[in-house]
């Protein structure tokens, strides 16, 4: 092999860490995107990223926030850029969940919240991180991180209720 | 099961559903390379570039031009949360009451003089009230159909509407000449009534739809404001940076926060308004009697201000809405109301002050019967 196009071998921290976290957290990074190839992609871009200043992220005990924090900013980035893209043609409806199938409704309408209270419930009900964790992790005061949850379980409960009177 | 417990139930059923391990692609960790930096610019360079040629300018793709040619020529740019429409130049925005029986007697004749034909925009519902007086005018068999309201007809005056869905039924009416056409892009309506001779406006307007993120004068279609996070960034400048000031409102609609109307002060406006800001009490306030929930606003400003070189340079909160927690929150501090730093975000529309606390309506208000408010014909112009 051509020299300085060697492979050594990851560090066993980082390497570790991947190996234990990695799904765990393309898994997060679906669900605040909603697209597994852009999941992929943007896991794979904060990783490298990550790897760079691994040892100081170790040694300051930063890592998962780190990561978290930057899926997630990664996410609202995203959705920004693609929001512009979406043509005004598009048919524009809401899809309907199965009666009685909340989670449905919650899936459907998590594709609706602002990109900020949907990181913040995945945050708390997939990472069941508390909210000053979350707060850290989005930036935000303790307050703000409770009020983006509550909007969202707000929503939801309007969307059920319709639902309901619909049926 | 209480409402919360069904609710987190939810949202957590739904995550646990959407990753089940045949959902979720494998994961591939990335190589340990000296090339990794190298080849990690380069993806990016590629990435930025291809994003900076498709996303257009100011956070907004225009759509295509409509195949049958409708165009306006002299537009002007309105629209409320992340939907623009393109109005006639010089259709000013005006706040129609909710019920206008009373303002003239009953007559069919458009040509009686005096009349106002000039067109208007209606940028948001502002939420006044007009209470009825027990004068409505009878019912006639030449009615024009309910679809366009209950202004009488010889106070019609072509407009431009974009307000946040309301109930009110897409669809095409026409009356004598005038044409009014409605239609829905998500929760977002707009109303185009055409003055006889005018057929094309309807369609004109509606082909230039387009959805924001970022809307024409540079007020993002969402914002925190309403949740009244933290405000982080550059401290107000001093009055003799400032060239102008955009006022962004968001408003707690039924289906979620959003952005509602907008518009800038003009360079001495905008001093002024920096001036009173900075000579303003420290402190929030006035927020006497706090005698009502103490619970979010509904509504509250965002205010962006622009450097010498038309940036933003700086941005601050205005919230009015409550009985505990009124000013001008800053990113180096906050500032009671005044008339002189909150009077002048409310002079004209389409951002409105429907309602307030005493304390607050008195530094707030200070309309002088302008005419942001649809006038009888009896008032020339």
């Amino acid at each position: 092999m051509p020299e300085g196009l060697e492979s050594p071998a990851l560090p066993a921290d980082f390497e570790a860490y991947v190996a234990a976290r990695g799904s765990a957290l393309q898994q997060f990074a679906f669900l605040v995107t909603r697209d597994h190839g852009g999941a992929a992609d943007l896991v794979q871009d904060v990783l490298e990223r990550a790897w760079q200043r691994w040892d100081d992220m170790v040694a300051a005990g930063t890592t998962e926030s780190y990561l978290l924090r930057s899926i997630a900013n990664g996410a609202v980035s995203r959705w920004r850029k693609l929001r512009r893209l979406i043509s005004v043609a598009e048919p524009i409806g809401h899809e309907a969940a199965a009666p009685g199938d909340d989670a449905g409704v919650a899936w459907l309408l998590c594709a609706e919240l602002p990109p900020v209270q949907r990181v913040a419930v995945v945050l708390r009900f997939y990472e069941d991180l508390p909210y000053a964790e979350i707060a850290s992790i989005l930036g935000c005061a303790e307050a703000t991180a409770r009020s983006h949850v509550h909007r969202a379980l707000q929503a939801l409960r309007t969307r059920l209720r319709e639902g309901e009177e619909d049926d | 099961m209480t409402d919360f417990e069904r609710e987190e139930a939810a949202f957590r059923g739904a995550f646990a559903r959407h990753t089940e391990e045949d959902d979720v692609v494998s994961f591939h960790p990335p190589r340990r390379d000296r090339r990794a930096p190298l080849l990690v610019a380069a993806l990016v360079l590629a990435v930025v570039g291809t994003a900076v040629a498709v996303a257009g300018s100011r956070g907004h793709e225009p759509d295509a031009p409509p195949a049958d040619g409708a165009t306006l020529k002299d537009a002007q740019w309105i629209g409320i949360r992340n939907i623009e429409v393109e109005a006639p130049v010089g259709w000013e925005p005006k706040y129609e009451p909710g019920r206008p029986d009373c303002i003239q007697k009953s007559t069919d004749d458009p040509a009686v003089p005096g009349f106002v034909k000039q067109g208007y925009v209606v940028i948001g519902d502002p939420g006044f009230m007009v209470t009825l007086q027990g004068c409505l005018r009878p019912k006639g068999t030449d009615d024009p159909d309910p679809g366009f309201g209950e202004l009488p007809f010889p106070l019609w005056r072509p407009y431009v509407k974009v307000v946040n869905i309301g109930g009110d039924p897409d669809g095409t009416w026409e009356f004598r000449g005038w044409r009014l056409t409605r239609k829905t892009f998500g929760d977002v309506q707009v109303s185009v009534l055409s003055a006889p001779g005018d057929d094309g406006l309807g369609a004109a307007v509606l082909a230039s739809v387009r959805r924001v993120t970022v809307n024409h004068l540079g007020c993002a279609v969402d914002s925190p404001v309403l949740d009244r996070p933290a405000l982080d960034g550059s401290p107000l400048p001093r009055a003799g940076a400032v060239s102008g000031v955009v006022i962004c409102e968001y408003r707690r609609y039924p289906q979620g926060p959003g952005l509602g109307g907008s518009r800038t002060l003009s360079a001495d406006a905008a001093k002024a308004l920096v001036r009173a800001v900075h000579d303003a009490p420290d402190g929030f306030g006035p927020d006497r009697p706090s005698n009502c929930l103490h619970s979010p606003p509904d509504r509250a400003l965002a205010l962006r201000f622009l450097g010498l070189d038309g940036k933003a340079v700086s941005e601050a909160y205005a919230y009015f809405d409550s009985c505990v927690g009124n000013g001008i929150v800053t990113p180096s501090g906050t500032h009671r109301l005044t008339r002189g730093d909150c009077a002048p975000l409310f002079a004209d529309a389409p951002i409105a002050l429907p309602s307030a606390q005493e304390s607050v309506s008195n530094a707030c208000y200070d309309r002088d019967g302008s005419d942001d408010f649809l006038t009888s014909p009896a008032r020339s112009r």
